[in-house]
């Protein structure tokens, strides 16, 4: 066989071979399923302690946004704290305020993870942060959920994690 | 090989754009301490970028490598696309680019409205690959005067690997 076609071959293979390969991988674009994990935002936390402080309790959780867009950060202007009889919702602006303390992870760069009044949590997408609450709540022995909740995403794709009051 | 110009055009000013939007147009993309920093696009990349998330961990979580790096990615861009603009050293600038459009593949799962990085990446990779192969500078480039006058040049003669990788 021809030099030039035998190149041509083995070159034009490892083009498809890439192409197909990184379509899947990125948006299973070749056999499924179907994905675009930049789309919509997906808040995690991946890290959650709390305990008693007198009458308050000091919250801590690291919270990292997996998917989404990348060119605004994903946000989380309410938060729920709850258990099975019992529940709190923590607006935007009572986030901002009972937060006295941001963590940055060391790879987060120049975009930083951060509170405000009208967003509550702003998680760039890939950093992640560990926010310190100091909740003017008292919490009796037991174990509680935290929910984020994310502009327009349904109740299934928010961020849960639990933790236990001893 | 006359029908390849708009190819190579296309192939080496979005490198050249890419580059001088950074390092000329605006170079507070370069500048650490600059809200501006595309540092923070590496971030970007993080939560599904497979493979190669622990490089770009360690890049990350080293402000000199991660500065070094993109401020040398930016600069290869500018020469590469520069060089396949005008054709000149296309062949290997053509492999600077298919090296650089691989390299991305990090971000190709980002696009919020369509498939945007993995398209520009896919088409990247097989624009370069083509260029490398066919040596389109030699036709309204400046390598066809380095081809009449040396002919045929490998990145080195003695080498195995190198006198594979023509020079135009």
């Amino acid at each position: 066989m021809d030099r030039t076609v035998v190149i041509a071959l083995v070159f034009g293979i490892l083009v498809m071979g890439f192409i197909l390969g990184t379509g899947q991988w990125a948006y299973g674009n070749v056999v499924g399923p179907l994905v675009n994990y930049s789309k919509l935002p997906k808040l995690e936390i991946t890290y959650i302690t709390a305990k008693e402080q007198g009458n308050q309790t000091m919250l801590i959780m690291n919270i990292t946004d997996v998917d989404g867009p990348d060119a605004y950060p994903a946000s989380a202007p309410l938060m729920e704290i709850y258990n099975s009889t019992w529940h709190v919702y923590l607006n935007s602006s009572e986030i901002a305020n009972y937060t006295i303390k941001v963590i940055q992870a060391p790879w987060n760069e120049n975009k930083k993870d951060y509170v405000n009044w009208y967003t509550g949590f702003a998680i760039v997408l890939g950093s992640e942060a560990q926010f310190q609450m100091l909740l003017p709540i008292h919490l009796s022995p037991g174990t509680y959920h935290v929910k984020l909740y994310t502009p327009a995403l349904s109740e299934k794709s928010m961020a849960v994690a639990s933790f236990t009051i001893s | 090989m006359e029908y390849l110009f708009p190819i190579r055009f296309a192939v080496g000013w979005m490198f050249l754009d890419g580059g001088l939007r950074k390092a000329v147009l605006k170079p507070a993309k370069l500048d650490p301490n600059s809200s501006s920093f595309v540092g923070g696009k590496l971030v970007n990349f993080l939560p599904h970028a497979g493979p190669f998330k622990p490089f770009l961990l360690m890049t990350l979580e080293n402000r000199a490598l991660d500065v070094s790096f993109l401020t040398v990615f930016s600069y290869i861009e500018i020469i590469a696309g520069l060089f396949l603009v005008i054709g000149f050293l296309t062949r290997l600038s053509a492999l600077a680019a298919l090296f650089m459009s691989v390299g991305f593949a990090p971000a190709y799962w980002l696009g919020s409205t369509c498939e945007d990085e993995w398209q520009i990446g896919a088409l990247l990779t097989a624009g370069s690959v083509v260029l490398m192969l066919t040596a389109t500078g030699r036709v309204f480039g400046v390598d066809s005067l380095l081809y009449k006058k040396f002919g045929d040049r490998p990145l080195s003669k003695r080498v195995p690997i190198l006198n594979m990788i023509k020079l135009w």
